[in-house]
């Protein structure tokens, strides 16, 4: 199946959550930012002091506010924090259009209102809040725009939404994907602001009747195109993996299907090949007759998080990340004291279970031109000393704590960092932008080109063995952990390069490259030889 | 009886407060057009907007057929006196009727009585209802816009009614044919009207007498003709020469 066609099929649902998300979040901000703008009415102090709150927040960057949602939500994912983060986002210019709309009320109309007789809140809602109708709404279009924009970034805190495929095309270098994604939400921001456009225009110019009949047809269709997230899914939902998933479920046995009837979720993290584990993962659960729900390319930590707080039952992560990032430590270990020392310490401290490492290894490493080692003689990272070398890598690696021990161990002070997403270390090293970059040892572009990965030999980088974790509450499910023990020990350096390298370099979708992962760890295909389709 | 009487009533606005208005002693009958003169800042307009509570007083009363103002609601008291603004002051939003029907739908009047009702005073104030009720305020004449307002302040048969310049935004022709409908009009109905007014002419031609304000005191009342006669002070001779002088302009300008 083509990646396009793929898109399309997953267009409905992920279009009907994206709007559902964005209405939920721009609906409760109208209603959060009407009742302010009451409250503060005939207060200056207050009026300023709630503008420049809300100021303040809106300056937080989106991502930023999402993930800060996670935590404060309990650790839950999906739609309330990404709902939580956007309706903030939303009352800026919803709370300035109705604090200046109200203000700005002709003095001589209030005067002729309380004239006549009338109270202050028959002016309030009779005169002035109707004369600033059409400011509002311009505040309200103004909100909806920005809201259909970043709850694209919504995807990072695990919600459906069209985000999925800007973060997927992203991290697969797949720009169709990408493109795709950003069009719809591009297309539905235009749709949404030109609909309350023509109602804004009918109100200005006093026709009621087009107002109210744009009104009405609005609030319809909006109503029909949010129904897509809130009905149970469809078959329009096949994918690859139904392939994999019992076909006559009810007549199946017991025993060939275990997991009949159960429903787990599953995350990954937002890289190729942790989005291949994840959609593998997948194909196990269904396979034993389970129904699957994704959470893909969701923020490291806040997926650890959901995985802790039972919101996600089970995704890969690395024995090196946990024992860096989680416990903190810094002095070089073996892969195998990692290995246990981690695991203890995730169900010690968290209750989190580790059913198993996969078999491969993904370790950070300092990649090289060949050329340019060969010509400077440079072998190990030790020869990096002194230089003054660009040196790529993703954000998050240079502010890990295991690149600080690197760099302390090898002296590498010297060299400039230059963060990036992965995507494009890569090409910045080919490009000649830089002269090292850090990668991963089962990135399947390793083996393209004459690069050289520089030798660790001191062991300063902490081995990054891929671990298959679950959730306390997954972690009692024994049938579960069967299934999953499936999986372990079945995937080899080798055998995850090439399935990375499908989507680097072939460009398949990460669901295919599962696909061929997942036919390799069966048992009868254990001993094969990995072949490249 | 009086209609309205001024008992001694002082206000003073503000922070620290300024003495806007002194000891104003002063009587409407029944049925009497009484004009407050003056020019800007002479107090004639807070005058205006004491007597239905908008400006509070500082000391002294005022009575509104015989009843201490200070004892009745403001909303009930503004609710039975009309009001009409300089540049009629229409709510945008809503239609002519709309307008109109503001008071009523405030007194809780039934939508058929309201609406018949609307229909009495815009032939009142000679709009044709078919034409005019569903029309917004945006689109009528300065001219147009002050009969509506006028027949806003009519609708619910106030015994008093409070009129702040309402003649003053519109051309020379427009404003004689709303003055001489408007005199028609209170004729008919037989309200009191307390108008607003900077121009002595429109004073002369409307008001049964004419109340003189100077820095928030009253110089003289009297009828037009006893003002004319025997102006009280030389700032209010000085005040009668400009029509007489605009008068005497035109009789040469037509006579040559």
């Amino acid at each position: 199946m083509t990646e396009l066609s793929q898109n399309w099929r997953d267009l409905p649902n992920l279009l009907s959550w994206h709007l559902l998300l964005s209405l939920c979040a721009v609906v409760t901000a109208s209603i959060v930012a009407l009742s302010i703008a009451l409250l503060v009415d005939r207060r200056p102090r207050w009026k300023h002091l709630s503008l420049a709150v809300v100021g303040v927040m809106q300056t937080i960057p989106g991502l930023a506010l999402l993930a800060l949602m996670v935590p404060l939500l309990g650790g839950s994912i999906g739609f309330a924090p990404a709902f939580a983060a956007l309706t903030v986002y939303a009352l800026l210019p919803l709370l300035q259009n109705t604090v200046t709309g109200l203000s700005g009320t002709d003095p001589r109309l209030v005067e002729a209102a309380r004239g006549l007789g009338m109270g202050e809140h028959q002016i309030l809602f009779q005169v002035r809040f109707p004369l600033a109708f059409p400011v509002i709404l311009a505040g309200l279009r103004t909100s909806t725009v920005w809201t259909v924009g970043t709850t694209t970034l919504a995807t990072a805190v695990g919600a459906s939404g069209l985000g999925t495929y800007i973060f997927t095309g992203l991290q697969t270098r797949n720009h169709s994907t990408t493109l795709f994604g950003c069009f719809f939400a591009a297309m539905l921001a235009i749709v949404l602001d030109q609909a309350l456009r023509v109602i804004e225009n009918a109100v200005r110019s006093r026709r009621r009747a087009v107002a109210g009949a744009a009104g009405v047809a609005l609030a319809l269709a909006l109503m029909g195109a949010t129904a897509g997230a809130l009905w149970p899914r469809s078959s329009a939902d096949v994918d690859l993996r139904a392939e994999t998933a019992p076909v006559e479920a009810e007549s199946a046995q017991a025993s060939e299907y275990p997991l009949a009837g159960q429903h787990f979720t599953v995350g990954s993290k937002a890289f190729v090949e942790n989005l291949i584990l994840g959609e593998l993962v997948g194909m196990q659960l269904e396979a034993s007759g389970a129904t699957v729900e994704d959470r893909p390319s969701m923020g490291s930590t806040i997926l650890f998080d959901a995985l802790r707080q039972n919101a996600v039952d089970c995704y890969v992560d690395y024995s090196g990340t946990v024992w860096a990032t989680l416990m903190k430590r810094d002095e070089p270990a073996s892969r195998m004291r990692t290995r246990i020392e981690s695991t203890s310490y995730l169900l010690e401290e968290h209750g989190v279970v580790s059913v198993g490492a996969l078999g491969f290894e993904n370790n950070y490493a300092i990649v090289m031109r060949g050329e340019d080692a060969r010509g400077l003689g440079i072998r190990t990272i030790a020869d990096l000393s002194g230089r003054n070398f660009d040196i790529a890598g993703d954000p998050e690696v240079f502010g890990r704590p295991e690149w600080e021990r690197v760099r302390d161990i090898y002296g590498l002070q010297s060299l400039v960092t230059r963060p990036m997403q992965t995507i494009y270390t890569w090409d910045a090293l080919h490009e000649g932008q830089v002269d090292a970059s850090i990668a991963y040892t089962t990135d399947g572009r390793i083996a393209e080109g004459d690069l050289v990965i520089l030798d660790d030999n001191r062991q300063a980088f902490p081995p990054y063995d891929a671990i298959l974790l679950v959730s306390p509450e997954a972690s009692r499910n024994r049938a579960l952990v069967e299934v999953l023990l499936g999986l372990v020990n079945r995937i080899d350096d080798r055998t995850m390069r090439v399935a990375n390298r499908l989507v680097e370099i072939e460009r398949e979708s990460p669901q295919w490259a599962a696909r061929w992962l997942w036919e390799r760890t069966r048992p009868e295909a254990a001993e094969e030889e990995p072949a490249v389709p | 009886m009086s209609s309205l009487r001024l008992d001694r009533a002082s206000v003073r606005l503000g922070d620290p407060p300024v003495p806007i208005l002194h000891d104003i002693d002063l009587a409407a009958e029944s049925g009497e057009i009484l004009a407050l003169l003056g020019a800007s800042g002479s107090g004639k307009t807070t005058l205006l907007r004491s007597i239905n509570r908008l400006v509070p007083l500082t000391t002294g009363r005022i009575e509104v057929a015989g009843r201490n103002t200070a004892e009745i609601e403001p909303v009930a008291l503004r609710l039975s006196i009309g009001y009409v603004l300089q540049g009629a002051a229409l709510f945008p939003h809503w239609t002519v009727a709309e307008n109109i029907g503001t008071v009523p739908r405030l007194l809780g009047w039934n939508a058929e009585r309201t609406s018949g009702r609307i229909n009495e005073v815009l032939d009142l104030v000679r709009l044709d209802p078919a034409e005019f009720r569903d029309r917004f305020p945006g689109s009528l004449s300065g001219g147009q816009q002050q009969r509506v307002g006028v027949a806003r302040a009519l609708i619910a048969k106030p015994s008093l009614i409070l009129m702040d310049e309402p003649f003053g935004a519109l051309d020379p022709l427009t404003r004689e044919g709303l003055q001489a409908d408007f005199l028609a009009l209170q004729q008919e109905l037989g309200f009191t009207a307390v108008v607003v007014t900077h121009d002595i002419s429109e004073a002369l031609l409307l008001a049964d007498r004419i109340a003189i304000l100077s820095h928030g005191r009253l110089v003289q009342v009297g009828t037009p003709a006893e003002i004319s006669k025997t102006p009280a002070n030389a700032e209010i001779e000085e005040l009668l020469t400009t029509p007489r002088r605009q008068a005497e302009t035109w009789r040469e300008l037509l006579g040559s």
